[in-house]
């Protein structure tokens, strides 16, 4: 190495050696600075009135919800008592007025169907389904008896 | 000595302690993170640890090293919880580079060479902030608060090597924007 290069080394190292030593006395500074500053812990006025802004309308949001909530949650119920009841006075109305038909219905319904077994049972359904089904000839010889009588 | 006495003069160490090395550990945090408010939660946060695990402190290092070690780790935990929380918005109070380069060292000088080591204190910021947090701590803990290899190395639980290699690497890092400014 020529003693130029030697001498830019050294100027070299010297300014990073000044860089480095500027850097630690400016973070020095910086930090007393910060670390003597007076501290003041009371949130601005701005901020805390914001804040009891939002806090108040949120409670108010959930207090009128509960209420609603519970209002249609009692007329609700109100509602379906009401309906159950004129229902049932209905049905009490409509049995009073046919006691004959009222009782049939309730033996009826009450009455076991003694005597019946499954197969008369089932047969009995077959005759009402079923229907006499026309035999596909039997127009025709319909006509032949005609022709036949002429 | 009856375990009350021990524990009041184990107290009356600790107190002594923090007086002593609460402004060195809040100016590591606020040149790692330059964020005031951080780093003085990040200070309360480290004394805090240090009085819980004081009994364990054995004294093999020396109580700043056991402090500095207690203050990289508190760092480097709130930077991946920052990291980890991404969806969060987390206000960064971090001054900029303009701002932390605003106190220059005292000292007689032009306004000329005051423009100068201002330009030249923005350059070594911006080296410190791309640096690795690994390589950040060990730049930081050698220029700023002097602390001999050994001791960082204890610090950071590197080899003493490895402290050299990455204060090697940030050098050069710092060398080269500063060549490239001048």
């Amino acid at each position: 190495m020529t003693i130029e290069t030697n001498k830019a080394i050294e100027t070299g190292e010297m300014e990073l050696g000044q860089v480095l030593s500027n850097f630690r006395q400016s973070v020095h500074a910086w930090s007393d600075a910060e670390y003597n500053r007076p501290r003041t812990v009371a949130p601005s006025a701005l901020r805390r009135t914001w804040r009891m802004t939002v806090a108040w309308a949120l409670g108010c949001v959930l207090a009128a919800g509960s209420l609603s909530g519970g209002l249609f949650e009692l007329r609700h119920k109100q509602e379906m008592a009401r309906a159950a009841a004129e229902r049932d006075t209905h049905l009490r109305q409509a049995a009073a007025a046919q006691p004959a038909v009222a009782q049939a219905l309730v033996k009826q319904a009450d009455e076991p169907q003694a005597g019946v077994t499954d197969e008369e049972l089932l047969a009995a359904v077959d005759k009402d389904v079923s229907r006499v089904a026309p035999s596909a000839m039997e127009p025709l010889a319909q006509l032949m008896d005609d022709n036949g009588g002429r | 000595m009856s375990p009350e006495a021990a524990q009041e003069v184990a107290a009356e160490e600790f107190a002594r302690i923090v007086a002593a090395l609460r402004p060195q550990i809040f100016r590591f945090l606020l040149s790692s993170t330059r964020d005031v408010d951080l780093a003085e939660t990040l200070t309360q946060d480290c004394f805090l640890k240090a009085h819980r695990n004081w009994g364990q402190f054995r004294g093999e290092s020396s109580a700043l090293t056991w402090l500095m070690r207690i203050a990289i780790n508190l760092e480097k935990d709130n930077w991946r919880n920052r990291r980890l929380q991404f969806w969060r918005h987390t206000r960064s109070h971090a001054v900029d580079l303009d701002e932390a380069s605003e106190w220059l060292p005292s000292g007689e000088r032009t306004a000329e060479q005051q423009l100068l080591a201002q330009e030249q204190l923005k350059s070594v910021w911006k080296v410190v902030g791309n640096l690795s947090g690994r390589q950040r701590s060990i730049f930081l803990l050698r220029y700023v608060e002097e602390m001999e290899l050994n001791e960082i190395a204890l610090a950071l639980g590197l080899s003493e090597g490895t402290v050299k290699a990455h204060l090697s690497r940030a050098l050069a890092r710092v060398r080269g924007e500063i060549g490239s400014r001048v």
